[in-house]
């Protein structure tokens, strides 16, 4: 058993490590020096960020920024002598036999490789090459270079971001360090873009031959990029986050693009300069969806924090927050995680859903007029509010909206895609047939088709006008079931 | 290996030198001291039926000498040249499949144990509830203080300890929009890289990828995170090996443990790797992650192993030779407490101490079983007595005494939170002193205990229901219960499976479910037809906890039953677990100072008895002697191991919970302000007493058989009153509140009036109607209601006339109102108004019932509404008068004897010993003159700063914690310049101011310390005495200093 262990048989997935690997023994073996942010930090972040890092400075020492690296902890004696490994105790503990002195401390070495880089390093001198002593390496790192797709796929990985082109031909799937882009007429590959981050939470079509799309790697990389559909490559990346993108938009004008992470942060870039115009962390927890109001004059983003942010969408600044997820009087009080979030473009009403059982639909502006100001706390708790809610009557969580020409496209936990009529509130049509989790849907109103993507990699792509399943796929090339 | 034995060795302190070279090699049969004589194998044959099937052998040897030794880690284990198996540390796994022969060697011994191999053709994915589960409760991701807490961690939320695998699926899996599991590349899941420290983890380093956990992990997500398939067999119970004690002897101070779990479909798998490890006493024994115990000093130890919701525990004893250890010669068994003291004290190699003297005895004996320090002359008596069994003498003659039951009732009374503040109007009183009176007549317990959880009617006559009275809600009577009488603390299990203990959260509501139907509406307890209790998680509806015992076969309680019934039946059965155990136990606790059970309240298999078969021999002689307290109280006493001394020697002084030694204790706050009290000459010796409180008895008793033959004649008064006027009101009914399903409307319609006033009252006082009546509202014509609710109740209001007749009905309500007369609606006002008119409407009474019904229009806020009618007297008419008793009583007295119901004639007896001036006036005197003054022997306690500082216990928990025994400063304070202390002192003049010196010292030291001053403590004290230039100052300084003494403050 122990023989044909899965990593063995299946080396050739642990890529991000054996890049990593790669990309020393490519500097090793030219002779170039080290780059410590290209090839030292990462590794620090991964192995010994963990007890000396933001969140923990064991032994009195933290190496998450350079100013940190090269200051003594407790010990009180300096960690790097540059020119001298031997005489530098932050290459001296990796090679220590005393595992109670070695570090990582209570854990695998690192491997000979990382050892010698890092040994290499020191001995050119030990040299910053980042922009900044005392920023987070995180930040100061460049993007991430990604490995190709699976060629096969193993198993089916769930279906986070879907995208129609803007005739309706073909559909955007996000799949493992890739785009899959599906022929609708056919149901078949038509174009396979790797080498992107390993998760894509969310794809926007921006303009003819461009996507826009926000992924990563939970827990440490987030990433905002765009990629050219003709070249099938990454185009650009605006930024890097310290979490997994979850959600990005573009405006109408497709001039600015937005993006929220799962680290809390929110920013907007220029579409063309690639600028960062502002960022804003304002969410206490993930930030699950991102918004411009059709008219360019917010940002609106969603939070598992139970709120909604309205940001002037130039400067950033906060305008309001809605609360009407967290409601302690009337229908329906609770409070709620919002998992996201569209504008309709008709109304220019924002709607928001998450856990509960009604998709909210709320104007930014009355917003802002009903939170008041601190004298009116007292009545506002009895204000009824501007507030519809479409019940949708499912329980667990909604994770994903689409609004389109009056229409609401929702779905979540129990499989069901729900369509509404924004203006009445009234349901129009329940899509059935999932049998997983519903994370995704886009819809394509050109074409009269709805695609809604699940748990289980399953797309599903339905006839708006007679609600009929038109196509079932497994987002998932190669997979053999 | 070796190093950390080496290291362990380092540990261990006190250890004899010899052990060294033992420990530092590893263990060989051959080096033992006495051979192996026999080998055990467990399990006798091994099956491994799947790929990844494996066994944990347990290898036990027995010596020459009877002792157990584990030879798991140091047999030698043979396979055969066809290889189907492989085996490490006594760990079989499977190759191939087909039969063979595992040969095991340790020493002389060989044995053979029977393997055969099937299934390795198959998959054995990994289960998600059975191992996935298991193994992040093994590496303490879902623990209360990390994901498991309420709220999570991080976002990230677990149930506590797997209890709800639907819960964790989700988080793990699809919650967070996947973000915690890989599928694709298993190595690149948070739920990985997190405890692994591969990326920044607040909760540290949880993970290594050399751990079971992290292969468990990483093929259950490989192999696509999946659940079990709905047909998946359940765990029905986990079987561990050595159990359930297990008593290892130095050097051989290790033993492996195996752990087998069974499940529904009669499969069982080995989960030794996956189960969690935990010990009680981390300083005796240590348990690794692979079940391997090592004990490290001599003592004892549970090892407590989970798996999933499945708790069992070891109960682990070490023995090491003793340097010096010698059993005394005189040391022979009073009792069986001695033998099973005894023996354990010899397992353990803890020398006793001998007897304390006479006189340290005999004030130990007076302050347990008394609370008061002995009178002086009781103390002379007793040092004077030259009978050879003179202690078991005076300790039949102290639990004969009323100071006895009066005592002891106390201490039931703090844990039964009788509480004036919460028991009003005299309950508190009337409770304690039936907790006192039933120690006095030696009531049996479990009959006692019956009583109270039985127990119906007004508590206010009824003294056992204020069992129910002192506490609040359904909760918290299951809580106060089960904590109370089964030694167990289900809170916990209110939310989640009882962490610690193997209670579910079912079994939490299932024992709610006992107590769920019981209304208290008034102050009177009410069992209702019963409909379980739900479990709020699940919804799923728990029947009550017990069994209905009819005449031969137990049965299924039916919702007609009592269900406290059937409880208090099964919690009273002779073969209860619990009940006997506990309470056995908080006797031993309070004449030893510690329980064989520490907490007395807190029984868990990981929490074990520091002597099992003591407590189970006390427990059965309990049942034996029909549940009687005294009788334990006696063979305790009785024991050497009460009478031992509190001195001890080097080779005891270490042993904190086996008795060899007894404990000094502080007198309790009740004690210590009676012994200052005592001491001071402040109170009175209680012999003059005794015959005042005599007296009030018998008065008393006297007067209430007057009043018993005075009340018919007093009830036919009344009636008479009451048949002389035009009409008479009866009390008012108010319902409780309406569910908010039922809307407003349904309270528009009347409910349709009963026939005839006599079956009315009956009926409005079912208990099933669920009305509430205050039985004491003398002059019946107001409502308030609370805040809320106002809206969803109705009110009825019976009104007899004695004969057809206009009278006025004048209304004041704080908002609208509507009334019905015999269900015609004679008055709706919807809302208040200017227009006096609308207060006043005619009504014609018939003769006979009238009954009215009341309905609130309440558009918010409190309630209140005022009916009154009047009538004008015809001409020479007289005017009429209205009975000087509550309506509900009048109508009570129109009902025959026989008619009445228990809380109806209980009620109206009250009332109508209430009314009588002569039998309050005994009853205060009673109080008053009684026993009150002494803290120990009045059941409700004075609040005084100065028992509240010596951790007087405030009676608002079921617990023994709430006395607090920590030391203060505070304490110190009040003792030795405290008020209380400065009054009592002042007092003692009159007790010793008129006595010689020699006389003085010696009655002073009778009564503090209960000895006879020794001759150079006599001299100097009536040297200091008699030099003095202020005599007076002198005594009051000599009082002072003897309260200020540790041989005064303490018990020895």
């Amino acid at each position: 058993m122990q023989a044909i262990h899965p990593v063995i048989l299946n080396w050739k997935f642990l890529r991000p490590c054996s890049l990593l690997i790669l990309s020393a023994v490519s500097s090793l073996a030219t002779a170039q020096p080290i780059s410590f942010i290209n090839d030292v930090a990462p590794i620090l972040m991964t192995r010994c960020a963990g007890c000396h890092g933001p969140k923990k400075a064991e032994g009195g020492y933290r190496i998450h920024t350079f100013k940190f690296l090269s200051t003594a902890g407790d010990a009180e004696t300096a960690p790097l002598v540059a020119g001298k490994p031997a005489s530098s105790p932050l290459w001296q503990r990796l090679i220590e036999a005393d595992t109670d002195v070695r570090m990582p401390q209570d854990d695998d070495p690192l491997d000979a490789q990382q050892v010698r880089l890092i040994e290499q390093w020191i001995r050119e001198g030990a040299v910053f090459d980042g922009a900044d002593r005392q920023v987070n390496f995180q930040t100061l790192m460049p993007p991430r270079k990604h490995p190709p797709a699976p060629e096969q796929y193993r198993l089916p990985v769930p279906v986070l971001a879907l995208a129609f082109s803007p005739d309706g031909k073909y559909l955007a799937t996000g799949g493992y360090n890739e785009v899959v882009l599906w022929d609708v007429s056919s149901g078949q590959v038509f174009r396979r873009i790797g080498n992107l981050p390993q998760r894509i939470q969310e794809i926007v079509w921006s303009g003819e031959n461009n996507l826009l799309i926000g992924g990563g790697t939970p827990g440490e990389y987030g990433e905002l990029s765009t990629v050219d559909i003709t070249t099938g490559t990454r185009e650009k990346v605006f930024g890097t986050f310290a979490d997994i993108v979850l959600a990005v938009a573009s405006n109408k004008e497709q001039n600015r693009v937005a993006a929220g992470s799962a680290g809390m942060q929110s920013r907007v870039y220029d579409r063309q300069s690639g600028k960062m115009l502002w960022q804003a962390r304002v969410h206490s927890d993930w930030v699950t969806g991102v918004a411009f109001s059709p008219d360019n004059q917010f940002l609106v983003t969603t939070s598992r924090d139970q709120t909604a942010k309205v940001h002037e969408m130039e400067s950033g600044t906060l305008y309001t927050t809605y609360n009407g997820h967290r409601k302690q009087l009337g229908k329906f009080t609770g409070r709620f995680a919002i998992y996201d979030i569209t504008f309709d473009a008709k109304s220019g009403s924002v709607c928001t859903a998450g856990e509960g059982r009604a998709v909210r639909v709320w104007n930014p502006v009355m917003a802002q007029k009903e939170n008041g100001d601190a004298s009116d706390m007292e009545g506002r708790f009895f204000k009824a509010g501007h507030t519809r809610f479409i019940e949708h009557g499912l329980k667990r969580a909604t994770f994903t909206l689409a609004a389109i020409n009056g229409q609401l496209f929702a779905a979540g936990a129990d499989g069901e895609l729900r369509q509404f009529d924004i203006a009445t509130s009234q349901p129009v049509r329940s899509y059935r047939g999932h049998s997983d989790w519903v994370y995704s849907v886009a819809s394509a109103p050109q074409v009269n088709l709805v695609a809604s993507g699940g748990f289980d990699g399953e797309v599903r792509l339905w006839d708006t006008t007679t609600g009929a399943l038109q196509r079932t796929f497994l987002a998932a090339p190669g997979l053999v079931p | 290996m070796k190093s950390q034995r080496v290291c362990l060795c380092l540990l261990v302190s006190g250890l004899a030198l010899s052990l060294l070279s033992s420990w530092a090699t590893p263990l060989h049969a051959e080096n033992q001291p006495a051979a192996v004589a026999s080998l055990r194998v467990t399990p006798a044959n091994i099956r491994l039926t799947s790929r990844r099937s494996a066994v944990q052998l347990v290898i036990s040897g027995t010596l020459a000498n009877g002792r157990q030794i584990d030879l798991t880690r140091t047999a030698r284990y043979q396979i055969d040249a066809a290889r189907l198996i492989r085996v490490v540390a006594g760990r079989v796994t499977a190759v191939a499949n087909g039969e063979t022969v595992l040969t095991i060697t340790a020493g002389d011994h060989t044995t053979t144990v029977p393997v055969s191999v099937t299934g390795t053709e198959h998959a054995d994915p990994i289960s998600f509830q059975y191992e996935t589960l298991a193994v992040i409760t093994k590496q303490g991701c879902n623990a209360g203080s990390c994901h498991g807490s309420p709220e999570g961690k991080g976002g990230f939320s677990l149930s506590l300890f797997a209890f709800d695998p639907e819960v964790d699926k989700r988080a793990l899996v699809r919650a967070g929009f996947n973000r915690r599991t890989n599928v694709y590349d298993p190595s690149q899941s948070l739920i990985l890289k997190k405890p692994l420290l591969r990326i920044p983890h607040v909760g540290g380093k949880r993970l290594r990828t050399s751990d079971v956990a992290y292969r468990v992990l990483f093929d259950w997500i490989y192999e696509g995170a999946r659940d079990d398939a709905a047909d998946h067999p359940t765990c029905t119970g986990i079987e561990i090996h050595p159990g359930p004690a297990r008593v290892l002897h130095a050097p051989d101070l290790q033993q492996q443990i195996s752990v087998t779990a069974h499940f529904s479909d009669g499969s069982s798998r080995d989960v030794t790797r996956i189960a969690t490890y935990a010990t009680s006493h981390k300083e005796v024994a240590t348990v690794e992650d692979d079940g391997l115990v090592t004990g490290l000093q001599r003592g004892h130890s549970a090892i407590t192993v989970r798996y999933l919701e499945h708790l069992e525990s070891v109960d682990f004893t070490f023995c090491e030779a003793v340097e010096g250890f010698q059993w005394p010669e005189h040391e022979q068994p009073r009792n069986y407490v001695d033998k099973l003291v005894n023996a354990r004290l010899q397992l353990l190699q803890y020398p006793p101490s001998p007897l304390c003297n006479d006189a340290t005895f005999i004030r130990r004996l007076y302050l347990d079983l008394t609370g008061l320090l002995p009178p002086a002359r009781d103390v002379e008596e007793f040092l004077s007595d030259n009978g050879a069994d003179k202690r078991t003498v005076w300790i039949d003659r102290v639990l004969g005494s009323d100071e006895f039951p009066r005592f002891q009732a106390l201490r039931m009374a703090d844990l039964l939170r009788v509480n004036p503040k919460v028991l009003t109007d005299g309950r508190a009183r009337l409770f304690a002193d039936w907790l006192a009176q039933s120690m006095r007549q030696d009531m049996p317990f479990d009959e006692m205990v019956a009583q109270m959880l039985t127990s119906r009617g007004d508590s206010k006559l009824v003294p056992e229901t204020n069992y129910f009275a002192a506490i609040g809600t359904v909760q918290e009577v299951t809580e106060a219960t089960a904590q109370l009488f089964m030694g167990s603390r289900i809170q916990c299990a209110k939310c989640h499976n009882h962490p610690f203990e193997n209670w579910t959260q079912n079994d939490y509501y299932s024992l709610g479910a006992v107590f769920s139907h019981l209304t208290r509406d008034g102050g009177i307890i009410r069992p209702q037809q019963t409909n379980g209790m739900a479990n709020p998680r699940t919804g799923q509806r728990m029947k009550p906890w017990g069994t209905v015992r009819t005449e031969k076969t137990p049965r299924p309680i039916d919702p007609g039953d009592d269900a406290r019934q059937a409880f208090s039946h099964w919690l009273t059965a002779d073969t209860n677990p619990f009940f006997a155990r506990v309470e056995v136990n908080r006797i031993w606790a309070h004449l030893l100072g510690r329980g064989i059970v520490e907490p007395v309240d807190d029984f868990r298999s990981s929490n074990p008895p520091s002597n099992g078969p003591l407590l189970n021999a006390l427990a059965a002689d309990f049942v034996a002697n029909r549940y009687d307290r005294k009788s334990i109280f006696r063979v305790i006493c009785n024991s050497r191991a009460y009478q031992r001394s509190t001195e001890t020697s080097p080779l005891n002084e270490q042993d904190a919970e086996l008795f060899s030694h007894q404990r000094v204790r502080l007198l309790t706050a009740e004690q210590l302000t009676d012994a200052i009290g005592l001491v001071t000459g402040a109170v009175a010796p209680i012999a003059t007493l005794s015959q005042e409180v005599a007296k009030a008895r018998v008065a008393i008793e006297v007067r209430l058989k007057q009043l018993d033959a005075g009340q018919t004649a007093w009830e036919q008064q009344r009636l008479a009153v009451a048949q002389e006027a035009p009409f008479w009101r009866g009390g008012f009914w108010e319902s409780s509140q309406f569910a908010a399903k039922n809307g407003g409307a349904a309270f528009d319609a009347p409910r349709p009036p009963e026939t005839g006033m006599l079956n009315t009252l009956a009926a409005l006082d079912a208990p099933q109607n669920g009305l509430k009546v205050d039985t004491e509202r003398k002059h019946a014509d107001s409502i308030q209601f609370p805040k809320t609710g106002a809206a969803s109740r109705y009110v009825y209001h019976p009104v007899i006339a004695n004969r057809d007749c206009q009278v006025q009905m004048h209304v004041t309500a704080d908002d609208g109102l509507k009334a019905w007369q015999n269900g015609k609606l004679v008055y709706a006002q919807q809302q208040v108004t200017d227009n006096p008119d609308i207060y006043l409407q005619e009504i014609s009474l018939v003769k006979g019932l009238n009954l009215f019904l009341f309905k609130p229009i309440n558009k918010g806020g409190a309630y209140h509404f005022h009916i009154k009618f009047t009538h004008q007297p015809a001409e020479g008419e007289k005017t009429s008068r209205i009975p000087d008793l509550p309506g509900y009583h009048l109508g009570v007295i129109h009902l025959p004897m026989k008619q009445r119901t228990p809380p109806q004639s209980q009620a109206l007896r009250a009332f109508y010993y209430r009314q009588d001036t002569e039998l309050s006036e005994l009853r205060t005197t009673l109080n008053a003159e009684g026993l009150d003054h002494y803290a120990t022997q009045r059941p409700l306690p004075k609040e005084t700063m100065f028992l509240k500082t010596f951790g007087q216990p405030q009676r608002i928990s079921p617990c023994v914690c709430d006395r607090s025994h920590e030391p203060s400063l505070d304490q110190a304070l009040q003792l030795l310049n405290g008020k209380h202390v400065f009054d009592q002192v002042q007092q003692s003049l009159q007790t010793y101011g008129e006595l010689e010196p020699g006389e003085l010292v010696k009655q002073l030291y009778l009564t503090a310390f209960s000895r006879h001053p020794a001759t150079n403590e006599s001299e100097s004290t009536a040297a200091f005495l008699t030099s003095a230039k202020n005599r007076d100052d002198a005594i009051r300084d000599l009082v002072w200093a003897i309260i200020n003494t540790q041989e005064f403050m303490f018990q020895h």
